[in-house]
């Protein structure tokens, strides 16, 4: 057994500080940690959830040990965003790092997590220009696409590779629409 | 019956493993570094889509009227 093989099969995590920065570990807990705090904040739930700092250890973790599985075999340097949207949003769903702690009337919080995931997803895929207002005939498209991905995040069988998938297709989608635009004017 | 090749086969396949004949088909998504500047940057955008007309709008409408699924 190599020295990396060892290392590997341990049976911690330390190999991740050999790969990846520290700063860059604490740096992305820091982010998801305060995305989180924002959409708790804009929800109003602070008083009826609470983000796990031990689980979102988890999320984080794990993320890191997909993120360096796929560097090496992909022989990627530095990962596209959508990657790292996905592999955080898959993680997030898996672990469920915000937790309700209010005993009654919390059916509106059954999903909290996927709710804040399918917010973090909207933020990426509508956010670049921000701000626009979506066609009149355009915006059951639209809501359609929206609604349908909180109902597969709260029931289908999603990975982090298909969550890539949708945001590429709707990247790819947003280019075509502007060539077809571009030619038409 | 068709001569089993299985063996010869499969030594054909470690001699393309072997000789790098085989490669790996994989698909290379370079990003910029996300650490050190973007993370900033899409912090402020989840803020202010998280704040953003068009996201009350949005989830107004959807929960007004429930759309019709395509799929």
């Amino acid at each position: 057994m190599d020295e990396k093989e060892k290392v590997m099969s341990a049976d911690n995590y330390q190999y991740l500080l050999d790969k990846f920065d520290e700063k860059e570990i604490t740096s992305r807990y820091q982010w998801v940690y305060d995305l989180m705090c924002d959409f708790m904040e804009a929800e109003q739930i602070v008083d009826e959830a609470i983000i796990s700092s031990d689980i979102l250890n988890h999320v984080i973790v794990d993320y890191f040990v997909d993120i360096d599985r796929l560097k090496d075999f992909q022989n990627i340097e530095k990962v596209h965003d959508s990657k790292i949207y996905a592999y955080l949003s898959f993680w997030m769903l898996r672990h469920k790092p915000i937790q309700v702690i209010k005993e009654e009337s919390a059916g509106k919080l059954s999903f909290i997590n996927e709710k804040f995931v399918c917010c973090l997803l909207r933020s990426y895929l509508f956010s670049e220009p921000e701000n626009v207002p979506i066609m009149n005939n355009k915006k059951k498209v639209v809501d359609t696409f929206v609604e349908t991905l909180l109902y597969y995040l709260k029931y289908r069988d999603y990975s982090a590779k298909n969550i890539e998938m949708i945001l590429l297709a709707f990247a790819a989608g947003r280019g075509y629409q502007y060539s077809v635009d571009y030619q038409n004017a | 019956m068709k001569k089993r090749m299985g063996n010869e086969y499969g030594r054909k396949l470690v001699t393309e493993l072997k000789t790098g004949v085989f490669q790996k088909d994989y698909r290379t998504n370079h990003g910029p570094d996300f650490a050190e500047g973007l993370e900033e940057l899409h912090r402020y955008r989840f803020r202010v889509y998280l704040g953003s007309c068009g996201r009350f709008l949005m989830d107004e409408r959807i929960a007004a009227d429930r759309s019709e699924y395509y799929g």
